[in-house]
């Protein structure tokens, strides 16, 4: 069982992949920005972190930036459903600053399990 | 004065018997002494004497027929009246007179005349009266303190008393105080004066009759020379004055005319001179001279004629007179100050009772306004005939009056097929008549309330070549706005509306581009959610629960929804794509390969690949989806064909390379001069009218099903083959098929791929405008040319349009900036051009991978503050395409 740290500013996704990830059998906790997430990281380090791109406070470049400055090899998954204002497609800088996956969203609770347990098994 | 003499040798017979005549023998004298009572003639009728003396007198005088017969009255002896006829001969006599021997025979009875009773002689004072009173005028005399001595019966009639009821009274007693003291006062004058009075005065009668009397007073003189009295004589000059008055009202009003004639009217001499005999005041205006100098001859105007027209118009006039006709000329006069005016004359010959002219009248006026206004209708009539633009004018039923030469040059319809309005839009419209039955009643609707209709319709030209044609039908509405014609023009607008289209699209692309990107998020968000609920609940239901199938729909539409989304989003991202050297034919090779068993599924289809190949700078997954889509709406085209059967139902892909020489214009853009692969896809479908081609481009267009369309399909087309630098092709006509060919540019790998002279060209963005204009100004000192921008999205625009325009681009972090913002940006710049080099300047230290600087396509990273030497060093490296110094790329 790991412990996977959460981050979407929206609760219903955020929610669900509590719910999904909890429901694989793993524990799950939740924050609604980078900012958040970072802090809760640094009170409950995770073994996984599944983040957002673009959220209000810190979006999630910046956050997988710095969770990496505090853990260097975490494992991070990032998730986007695209920008609210540019259409700019970051998944592919999420995953050259160190997201071992991304994932489009929308998504299905299966690709979600599959990806963790992917990213927890390599 | 004649006097009757008594012959003294002839006895004055008494005997006077019934039936033999008498013979009298008298004496006619021309002196003046009074003829002795009781002789002869005393005895003729006093109305008769005169009459009688004057026929002796006239006879003597003429000295011929010295024998006389006369009728005439006599008194008798027993005082009746009784007609006499007498013959009378004279003997002239030295003094003048005659002796006269009268043989008078009485013919009373042998007469029909009444015989008027003159009872009483009228005395002198009587005579007067008489006299006076057979005188129409009024005629009165006053003593010298104004008392009427006596007046005619026409004074009396007129002051509507008797002559004894005026004689003996004055004015106060006869007309108001106020006219009689005038009246007075007036007699006194001429009294004390001794001189006549005229005067004019209105009389106004009760019965409404006015009149005009023109009354002269003199004083008369007694023996001694003392003033006796004043006679008056008044005369009704009503009607005279009135016809005078005429006379100066018409003379007036002549006067007036001749002055306000806008040019100059004249009677002159017909002579080379044209010396002038009369010449109204507008010859002032006319010529600066004045009447007065023209006709003295001060002034000539024969010498005013411009010299070069003095011929023309001498000749002019002297062939219409010499043929007694009316002339009109045209020519120039040079005024005093100098001034040339072009004149109109007209004028015409007198002729004296001998039939010479003698004399020319006529007309001269200032139309130097008319004749500009006259080259300024000509150069009018030019500019229409010549015009780019196809006119028409027309009367105000739409007849056509005038069509210029560049409507048959566009249509090939003459005058004679294009007889009203109507047929100019039918010979215009592609459609025809069909046009007229639709734009008919719109037109007459907007003209007839005096308002200019317009409209553009799909035309074709002579050649059979499709436009786009505006036209504009006007009233033309005169002085009073009555519409007096009607103006039609009609102009090739193809390339203004395939501009409009482009922009239009652009302008859909880019909103639905915000639309989605702004969508996408939320969208993507909720999908998620619904899809994620759905699978949960699913994973927790029993196998056999009812719910499964139900969930499993829900499933489905969500994702029916995430497809709608991606799409949405690969439009609005417009990601560049890595592109790569590629075969067209291999592409579509492929693309038919993957489409065969789904969309190709029901249909022929052939797929003909050229043997020259068709390399392309694209990238293959975009292509594949531009063939896929064409493959998909030609099997839909087909398949929804209502009368299949008829034709066969095929669809047809080509690959082929071409050149064009010469810029080919298509149904929508242009194709310049180049080499280009081509991929068409043909079908025998049901085709398209020209209102849905001119829309298949645009998103969210269809006309398919509501679940089987999204309308975005060819709007990708378009976007990714616009995006290859390509242009597309459509032509289709209802029932006959459609055939889109894409035309992308050929790829020639030994081409240089950008321009190569010694100027470096530098893109330059940064967030601040102080830290551009500095870098910018150090990059220019050293040679380069730079396009800078502090506007990220306006530089990728810049450098998205024409990447090859630039050598390198550099990005300036701003103290402000994210770097994820940063590295996104440097992402972007890279896409739309992978070969381009990118130069990082950040200043935000950052701990990270280089692998992220890699990813987002950064060939160098630069600390700021910028190091000048370094910093130019490098671009020069880099825009050269030199290996960058040794230091491996990273932020710091």
């Amino acid at each position: 069982m790991a412990s996977v740290l959460i981050i979407d500013d929206d609760d219903m996704v955020r929610t669900m992949l509590l719910r999904t990830i909890t429901r694989g059998g793993h524990e799950a906790f939740g924050a609604r920005d980078g900012v958040e997430g970072v802090a809760r990281f640094r009170e409950h380090p995770a073994d996984l972190v599944i983040t957002d791109i673009f959220m209000p406070n810190q979006e999630g470049l910046a956050t997988i930036m710095e969770l990496r400055r505090v853990t260097p090899n975490l494992k991070i998954i990032a998730i986007s459903g695209g920008g609210a204002r540019a259409s700019l497609d970051v998944l592919p800088v999420a995953e050259a600053l160190g997201a071992q996956k991304t994932l489009r969203k929308p998504f299905t609770p299966a690709e979600v399990m599959e990806a963790v347990n992917e990213v927890l098994g390599g | 004065m004649q006097r009757l003499v008594q012959d003294d040798a002839a006895p004055f017979a008494d005997d006077e018997s019934e039936d033999s005549p008498l013979c009298l023998r008298w004496r006619y004298s021309p002196d003046g002494r009074a003829p002795p009572l009781g002789a002869w003639p005393d005895r003729l009728h006093p109305d008769d004497r005169a009459r009688f003396l004057a026929e002796i007198a006239r006879a003597l005088l003429a000295k011929q027929r010295l024998v006389r017969h006369a009728d005439h009255r006599v008194t008798r002896a027993d005082g009746g009246i009784g007609w006499w006829h007498t013959v009378t001969t004279l003997c002239p006599s030295a003094d003048g007179g005659a002796f006269c021997v009268s043989h008078a025979f009485d013919v009373t009875g042998l007469r029909d005349d009444p015989i008027s009773d003159i009872a009483d002689p009228p005395d002198d004072r009587a005579l007067l009266q008489a006299l006076i009173d057979s005188i129409p005028d009024l005629i009165f005399f006053k003593d010298p303190g104004s008392v009427y001595l006596g007046c005619n019966r026409a004074f009396a009639a007129f002051m509507g008393r008797t002559v004894a009821d005026i004689v003996g009274r004055t004015d106060l007693d006869l007309v108001p105080i106020d006219r009689a003291t005038y009246f007075q006062e007036r007699d006194a004058e001429v009294l004390r004066h001794r001189t006549s009075h005229r005067m004019e005065e209105r009389v106004d009668f009760p019965d409404g009759r006015s009149v005009l009397l023109e009354t002269i007073k003199t004083p008369y003189y007694g023996p001694s020379g003392a003033v006796l009295g004043l006679v008056a004589v008044a005369r009704d000059i009503t009607a005279k004055a009135r016809a005078e008055r005429e006379r100066w009202e018409s003379e007036r009003r002549l006067a007036t005319l001749l002055g306000n004639l806008p040019g100059m009217a004249y009677r002159g001499r017909a002579d080379a001179e044209r010396s002038m005999l009369f010449v109204s005041e507008g010859g002032q205006r006319l010529t600066g001279h004045h009447p007065n100098d023209l006709v003295d001859g001060s002034a000539s105007f024969g010498a005013l004629i411009h010299p070069a027209d003095r011929d023309h118009v001498r000749s002019g006039v002297d062939a219409a007179l010499a043929q007694r006709r009316r002339f009109t000329l045209s020519y120039r006069l040079i005024d005093r100050a100098g001034i040339v005016r072009h004149v109109w004359e007209q004028g015409v010959g007198v002729a004296d009772a001998e039939g010479r002219i003698t004399a020319v009248e006529g007309f001269v006026t200032d139309i130097s306004e008319l004749k500009t206004a006259e080259d300024t209708l000509r150069t009018l009539s030019l500019a229409v005939a010549q015009s780019p633009v196809s006119v028409l004018i027309a009367d105000s039923l739409g007849k056509t009056i005038y069509l210029n030469p560049r409507f048959r040059m566009m249509t090939g319809h003459t005058l004679d097929a294009v007889p009203d309005l109507d047929a100019f839009i039918a010979c215009i419209a592609a459609a025809g008549p069909l046009a007229v039955t639709e734009h008919h009643p719109a037109m007459w609707r907007a003209l007839s309330a005096g308002e200019t209709w317009q409209t553009e319709l799909p035309g074709r030209k002579s050649g059979g070549e499709h436009f786009w044609a505006a036209i504009r039908v006007a009233p033309l509405l005169d002085g009073d706005g009555r519409m007096t014609n009607l103006i039609a023009t009609m102009d090739d607008v193809t390339t203004r509306r395939q501009a409009e289209e482009q922009v239009r699209r652009a302008q859909k692309m880019q909103a639905v581009g915000v639309l989605a990107g702004g969508v996408a998020h939320d969208f993507n968000n909720i999908l998620t959610a619904i899809l994620g609920y759905s699978h949960l609940a699913l994973d927790s239901l029993p196998p056999d629960s009812d719910v499964r199938d139900d969930l499993r729909h829900v499933t489905a539409a969500a994702n029916r929804a995430k497809g709608l989304v991606q799409q949405l989003l690969t439009f609005a991202r417009k990601e560049k794509l890595e592109r790569e050297p590629t075969d067209l034919r291999d592409i579509a090779r492929d693309a038919v390969e993957l489409a065969e068993p789904t969309i190709l599924n029901g249909v022929e289809w052939t797929l003909r690949c050229g043997d020259e190949p068709a390399p392309v700078l694209a990238a293959p997954s975009q292509l594949h989806q531009v063939i896929v889509n064409l493959c998909k709406n030609a099997v839909d085209a087909i398949l929804e064909d209502s009368a299949p059967g008829e034709r066969e139902r095929r669809a047809t892909l080509a690959v082929s390379a071409l050149s064009v020489a010469t810029p080919r214009d298509l149904a929508r853009g242009r194709l310049d001069i180049g080499r280009y692969a081509c991929l068409t896809v043909s079908d025998t479908g049901c085709g398209m009218s020209p209102t849905v081609q001119e829309r298949i481009f645009d998103p969210f267009f269809t006309t398919k099903p509501v679940d089987k369309g999204t309308g975005l399909g060819l709007a990708a087309v378009h976007g990714i083959v616009a995006d290859h630098g390509g242009v597309i092709d459509v032509t289709s006509a209802p029932s006959a098929g459609t055939t889109i060919s894409i035309f992308l540019p050929l790829h020639d790998p030994d081409a240089p791929p950008r321009r190569q002279d010694d100027t470096r060209r530098v893109l330059l963005l940064d967030g601040e405008r102080i830290m551009l204009g500095m870098a910018s100004r150090l990059l220019r000192s050293q040679g380069f040319r730079v396009t800078a921008t502090v506007n990220s999205r306006r530089g990728l625009a810049l450098f998205s349009v024409a990447p090859e325009r630039f050598d390198i681009v550099v990005l300036v972090q701003s103290a402000t900036e994210p770097t994820w913002k940063l590295l996104t940006l440097a992402r972007a710049f890279a896409a739309a051009s992978p070969g381009v080099p990118i130069v990082v300047c950040a200043d935000v230290p950052i701990d990270h991978d280089e692998a992220a600087t890699q990813a987002a396509g950064i060939t160098h990273v630069l600390p700021t503050p910028i190091a000048p030497d370094p910093f130019v060093t490098l671009v020069k490296q880099l825009s050269l395409g030199r290996p960058s110094p040794a230091t491996p790329p990273h932020l710091h």
